[in-house]
């Protein structure tokens, strides 16, 4: 009975499978036909990290902030002493972020009343029952430089290293950026080493770099112009989680300094915290009241000038993924110096498998001038 | 077709008391991503220049069409250093160029330029088999990333109107299009057709269904072809009209238990062939626009059903559901890990008639 009850065939209409033109099976070795692979999170690393900007946390207050994966509790007791604590009371795992209260120099749980003293012991009970023989989880924590900084370590070891204070000459008040971006804290963290991106993304010329390690600072120097202007760069890489960088413009005289945190919050999601400041050698000299007006009607610019200045790298960093294994060009040696070197503070490292000898020598300086495009800027 | 308008099940259920499986809830089992060419996105919305982030069976991928007009579809992120192509990379010329550190890639996957001249590294995309058929680009899965073996035909549509489309995201399985075009008795039930009768055939990548039915009296007959599980079309006739509607549906999975149909519908009425071109464009282009809403409106009514529906591995099939059977056993080749056994499928005989009440 095929056939019969069906006659109407659309004129013209093809036989119902061709096969495949010799074009499409002529395959290329590049072709995947299989379900390709996503991003994949990094782990956790080792190191300070930003848990806030002490402005943030005034005496007396509590706040709760995301951090790798898990909340931390931060207060700060009437005297001024900052705490950073696992969140969960020990008594009946109340979170102490929501409704926890500092009263003179301990914490108060909201549940039960149990206080909790700066040493993270328990001293009392909302009821007067004596209280458990229970402490509170401290992290340790630094205060420097305007920022709250914790440490983290996988094998549970206290600190190994410091963050040291950076001394900034006068100039603006500190002007705060606060960014939550997608994907891996890290690739912020490497931008600073990444010499060509500086160049195609952000439009510097004639750029150079060179780099010095030392244990767990990575210091990177770039030269370059901007719009035909000099262009100097000193990024400090303090461990994986800060970033001081100290721009230079000595043809007009303008530098700026930035503390940059880099923290993933959880697999995937990351926050970028940077505290800004403006100095202007020519409006340094003013007398104080001048020129602190003028920093005030300058910095709203110079806020502007920089978020449009990375804003291309946010849209990168949302949506890239950390390949392990780069097919590099040639100006990557000092990222390539760099990733080796933040391996230190990553469990399980981050250039394993990478063919040594398809890697550059660190010769500690990309010497040949990276000439970029609009390089007529040249002198 | 003599049959009489049976409807029994083929293998009662025995009345003995609940089972302990009846006691669990079975959530919606998820099927692997099938083999075969499927939709990514309208030609249409890709111009030349153009690059596009689309969901593709759990991933990404990056759609962009050249200057020369050809569309490819590559994975989403840069081998240099990872990032996506399809967050800020712009077409330039023939080439795809990484927003983060300028790599061009040419047509072959091929990185061909670097930033500041500097020699580009030895590294490709990795592309995936791309051709645009039927005003849709298409992309190749296969689970062993075999090259294509078959291509979807491309559909003559002289002669008809222009082709107007939808796109719509759905939960569940997307080929439940496909088993839709072999499901007798649903489009009497469900969409309303009397008189319904259907054979089927199957080749290799393609199945066949032929149905015929009224439809308010109208004698309509709609050929359905399945081409893999991720394009079906449709061609209907309605003799005494004079109408031909011929429809591309493009269902592609997205996620897990998600995915998006599209499709398109040209239509062609005999009696306007005669007319001039100038009046039968504009004359078309309203009757298309208004057929497609009716059509979407029919289509409409299997999308509840699509989207909460749960794949029943062993289903207890009905006599007028030979080709679902045929079907299923049809489908399981593009499923790695074939989800079908057959043993739970009878065999009934090669047609099927079904009236309502």
């Amino acid at each position: 009975m095929t056939n019969t009850l069906f006659q109407a065939r659309v004129d013209g209409a093809p036989p119902p499978v061709a096969r495949c033109s010799e074009n499409t099976r002529a395959a290329c070795p590049q072709f995947r036909s299989t379900v390709g692979e996503t991003r994949q999170a990094l782990p956790y690393a080792d190191g300070w990290f930003l848990a806030c900007f002490a402005h943030e946390l005034k005496p007396g207050q509590v706040r709760t902030v995301a951090f790798m994966g898990q909340d931390l509790v931060l207060y700060r007791t009437h005297a001024g002493l900052v705490r950073v604590v696992e969140p969960y009371c020990p008594h009946l795992g109340a979170h102490l972020g929501h409704g926890g209260k500092v009263d003179g120099e301990h914490l108060v749980c909201p549940l039960h009343g149990l206080a909790f003293g700066p040493d993270g012991g328990c001293v009392r009970t909302g009821g007067g029952d004596s209280p458990p023989r229970a402490a509170l989880t401290a992290r340790h924590a630094r205060e420097v430089d305007g920022g709250i900084l914790v440490w983290v370590d996988h094998a549970g070891l206290p600190p190994t290293w410091e963050m040291p204070t950076q001394d900034f000459e006068a100039g603006s008040a500190a002007l705060y950026v606060h960014q939550e971006l997608k994907g891996q804290a890290h690739d912020g963290v490497e931008n600073s080493a990444d010499v060509a991106h500086f160049g195609w993304v952000h439009g510097l010329t004639d750029t150079q770099m060179s780099y010095r390690i030392d244990g767990s600072l990575f210091e990177v120097t770039l030269t370059a112009r901007w719009k035909g202007q000099r262009f100097l760069g000193t990024f400090l890489n303090y461990g994986v989680g800060c970033a001081v960088g100290l721009f230079h413009m000595p043809d007009l005289g303008v530098r700026l300094n930035s503390i940059a945190h880099f923290v993933q919050t959880e697999p995937l999601k990351w926050r970028l915290d940077v505290a800004n400041q403006l100095s202007i050698a020519r409006v340094n000299r003013w007398p104080p009241m001048l020129r602190n007006l003028t920093y005030r009607m300058l910095v709203p610019f110079a806020n502007f000038w920089l978020g449009w200045f990375v804003k291309p790298d946010y849209q990168i960093w949302n949506a890239k993924r950390f390949v392990r294994h780069p097919q590099l060009i040639a100006s990557d040696k000092t990222m390539i110096a760099h990733r080796r070197w933040a391996s230190r503070f990553y469990p399980g490292g981050l250039v394993d498998g990478l063919d040594p000898g398809a890697l550059p020598v660190p010769s500690q300086r990309d010497t040949a001038p990276v000439r970029l495009r609009e390089a007529s800027h040249a002198p | 077709m003599t049959h009489a308008a049976v409807v029994h099940d083929l293998r009662p259920a025995e009345r003995s008391g609940p089972r302990a499986s009846d006691t669990l809830i079975r959530g919606r089992r998820v099927l692997p991503y099938p083999d075969g060419w499927f939709a990514v996105c309208f030609g249409h919305e890709l111009k030349r220049g153009n690059v596009r982030t689309v969901p593709f069976m759990g991933q990404e991928l990056v759609v962009y069409r050249t200057h020369a007009g050809e569309a490819f579809a590559v994975e989403p992120f840069c081998p240099h250093l990872g990032a996506h192509l399809g967050h800020g990379g712009k077409v330039d010329g023939d080439d795809l160029v990484c927003p983060f550190h300028g790599l061009a890639f040419a047509p072959d996957g091929r990185c061909v330029r670097a930033c500041g001249g500097q020699k580009p590294p030895h590294a490709t995309l990795t592309r995936r088999f791309t051709q645009e058929r039927n005003g849709m680009v298409v992309v190749w899965n296969h689970r062993t990333g075999q090259a294509p073996e078959w291509e979807i035909p491309d559909v003559d549509t002289q002669g008809f109107s222009k082709p107007k489309g939808s796109s719509f995201d759905l939960e569940g399985y997307p080929h439940d299009v496909a088993e839709n075009a072999t499901d007798l008795s649903h489009f009497a039930w469900l969409h309303g057709l009397t008189d319904v009768a259907m054979h089927h055939e199957a080749g290799p990548q393609w199945m066949t269904t032929h149905l015929s039915g009224r439809w308010h009296g109208i004698e309509i007959k709609i050929r359905l072809t399945s081409h893999g599980l991720g394009y079906v079309l449709g061609e209907s006739d309605v003799a005494s009209l004079g109408v031909k509607v011929t429809t591309c549906a493009f269902p592609t999975p997205t996620a897990p238990l998600k995915w998006t149909f599209r499709w398109t519908d040209a239509l062609r009425v005999a009696r306007m062939d005669a007319l001039p071109a100038v009046l039968r464009r504009p004359l078309y282009a309203l009757i298309i626009k208004l057929a497609h809403k009716w059509f979407v409106h029919v289509v409409a009514a299997d999308f509840p059903i699509w989207s909460n529906r749960r794949y029943v591995e062993h289903p207890k099939l009905m006599a007028g559901d030979a080709a679902v059977a045929a079907f299923r056993r049809w489908s399981a080749q593009f499923y790695p890990g074939a989800p079908v056994s057959d043993t739970d499928l009878p065999d009934i005989d090669g047609g099927g008639v079904w009236t309502r009440g």
